[in-house]
């Protein structure tokens, strides 16, 4: 008896002793976010409440278990744990580190399975025009009612868009469909690849189909021309996100030595910083594609121009090559090493 | 009984965070789902109230020289308040959203961090897939099958929601007081003040079986009395003498 009430004045003269520290501690948690930068004094006081807190929780989890004080403990300490391992934020730093480094790196691990999308596209497409030139009452299948009847006309669907949309909501619209189609291609990875593949195969189905389809009515010349200045940019994004959801689909199917959660997790953090790097792409795509492809001041030639311009800075960025190019970065000065010039080079006078 | 993520800390002390269930996430959806209709509604009839002649003059064009400010004003913010909801508020607010803040729970890491910006904009990301075919319905079935009552969103972003645990004030104080006075056993001590908490809330039959339970488990002797209403008061006034209110 004498025992259990000495046990419980101690619990009740360490409660009340460390009631103020707790209190102290959670006001300066809901502080932290106003305070930028600390002073080293600062940092240190938390590192010593932070080593007290630990040990209240530990003598807490002993004497008070399944108790409320407990619980609030493990609360604080969880709190005061993410300030005090918390990773330096450096966003800028981190996009940059993404786009010049990690892109080009991940592009060249998912090689084979960037062929072999670019190659279920391409074969598609050619079995596309191939069923649409030789069946082309199948042509229903590839393109609109609306786009049928115009082109049988003798116009093509895209002469008149600038009478239907202003340039910029064209390009607006453009732009948020074809970066749906892209995070899709990309998601789509989840089941087991099979969502990324049937998406490529019908957009290869849909391209060629519609090819065969103008070049019955001989407009196949102008559809090229109204898609040669954004198009292969577009499409180069479109296969990318193709190949990083078939890398999703390979993490589920052969996840390797690490347990399948793990490799699918694994393959979408890689994945992810691609999409940072090809997805602003589409932005300067989906603007070509309202303001130049429907614009008929431009002839073929300039399209084209502009079509291998944009695409020539989207392939040297995606391969680290524009970082190298002296032209736009040049290298930065070196720094003057200690000593006279010369004096650790060994070479004899 | 409730599942709990157990992390470990560089210091040795063992923390565990109690891990969200499919209820709790459908209820903080529900809530979120709610808030930013409105919000976007709210945009779309108070600018759209304002600025209905030009929007209608907009949506009637079919010029390239029609004035485009009303798409920008009206109805570009109202889709955007719509889309961008829960990956704007997650990251500025920590791995939390309105409605995730009134159903107690938010995210974290997989070690019970709060998520960075990359992680919870890949969780958004899958919503393409959760979300279908309709009614966030993939997502659901995955939240009642996975251990971790986790979407594929979550899988992929290394995520979880966790409930997240608020002890005021004036309940620590009671929980303190408690400790230091009372002859109760530490979990008992949680379990009285859990129930005077909930007094309230109860119906008079859970409430006389629930206290005269916890009379009897602490071996304090039960009240007689003919009547219902006369015994729960007892019973009440016994619980709150315990508690040494």
């Amino acid at each position: 008896m004498k025992q259990e009430n000495n046990q419980r004045e101690a619990i009740g003269s360490w409660l009340q002793r460390r009631h103020e520290r707790w209190q102290g501690i959670e006001r300066y948690l809901r502080t932290r976010g106003d305070i930028k930068y600390d002073d080293a004094s600062e940092v240190l006081q938390f590192a010593e409440e932070f080593r007290g807190l630990s040990n209240d929780l530990a003598l807490a989890q002993a004497v008070l278990p399944g108790n409320r004080i407990t619980r609030y403990l493990e609360t604080l300490l969880h709190q005061a744990h993410e300030t005090m391992y918390r990773k330096p934020e450096r966003l800028l730093r981190s996009i940059a580190v993404i786009v010049r480094t990690d892109t080009p790196r991940i592009l060249g691990e998912l090689r084979g399975a960037l062929q072999a999308t670019v190659s279920i596209f391409l074969c598609c497409g050619v079995a596309g025009w191939l069923l649409v030139h030789y069946f082309p009452e199948l042509a229903g299948l590839f393109v609109s009612e609306d786009m049928i009847n115009t082109v049988q006309t003798g116009k093509l669907w895209t002469d008149d868009l600038l009478n239907i949309l202003p340039s910029s909501v064209l390009s607006f619209s453009i732009i948020s469909n074809n970066v749906s189609v892209t995070l899709f291609a990309f998601v789509c990875g989840c089941l087991y690849g099979l969502g990324t593949f049937y998406l490529i195969a019908l957009n290869g189905l849909m391209l060629g189909g519609t090819f065969a389809f103008t070049r019955e009515y001989g407009m196949d010349g102008r559809l090229f021309e109204f898609i040669v200045a954004h198009g292969v940019v577009e499409l180069s994004v479109i296969c990318i996100a193709g190949a990083l959801g078939m890398g999703l689909g390979e993490a589920l199917a052969r996840p390797g030595i690490h347990p399948r959660a793990v490799a699918f997790r694994l393959a979408v953090h890689r994945s992810a910083k691609v999409l940072v790097t090809v997805v602003p792409f589409l932005i300067g795509a989906g603007i070509i594609e309202g303001f130049i492809s429907p614009d008929p001041r431009f002839d073929l030639l300039q399209r084209s121009l502009i079509g291998f311009g944009f695409f020539l800075v989207f392939w040297l960025t995606i391969t680290g090559r524009i970082w190298k190019l002296r032209l736009l970065f040049p290298p930065r000065a070196r720094t003057a090493t200690l000593g006279a010039p010369g004096a650790n080079s060994g070479s004899p006078a | 009984m409730s599942e709990r993520l157990e992390i470990d800390t560089p210091d040795g002390t063992p923390l565990s965070l109690e891990i969200a269930g499919a209820g709790s996430r459908s209820h903080a959806f529900v809530i979120d789902w709610h808030i930013r209709l409105l919000f976007a509604l709210a945009w779309l009839a108070g600018f759209g109230f304002f600025f209905w002649q030009p929007l209608k003059q907009w949506f009637n064009s079919e010029q390239e020289n029609a004035a485009m400010w009303p798409f920008y004003v009206v109805l570009l913010p109202a889709g955007l308040i719509y889309l961008l909801y829960h990956p704007v508020l997650e990251i500025l607010l920590q791995g939390r959203t309105p409605g995730k803040r009134m159903a107690g729970v938010r995210i974290v890491t997989l070690r019970g961090e709060t998520p960075g910006a990359g992680a919870l904009l890949i969780r958004n990301l899958f919503r393409l897939i959760d979300s279908l075919p309709t009614a966030y319905m993939i997502g659901l079935a995955c939240a009642l099958c996975t251990r971790h009552h986790v979407r594929i969103g979550d899988m992929a972003a290394g995520t979880l929601l966790v409930h997240e645990e608020k002890i005021d004030r004036e309940s620590l104080q009671d929980a303190t007081r408690l400790a230091i006075d009372s002859r109760l056993a530490p979990a008992d001590q949680d379990l009285l003040l859990e129930i005077l908490e909930r007094w309230k809330t109860l119906e008079r039959k859970s409430r006389i079986s629930i206290g005269g339970r916890f009379l009897e488990k602490t071996g304090a002797a039960l009240p007689a009395a003919d009547k219902e209403s006369r015994m729960e008061a007892q019973i009440h006034r016994q619980l709150l003498k315990l508690a040494g209110k």
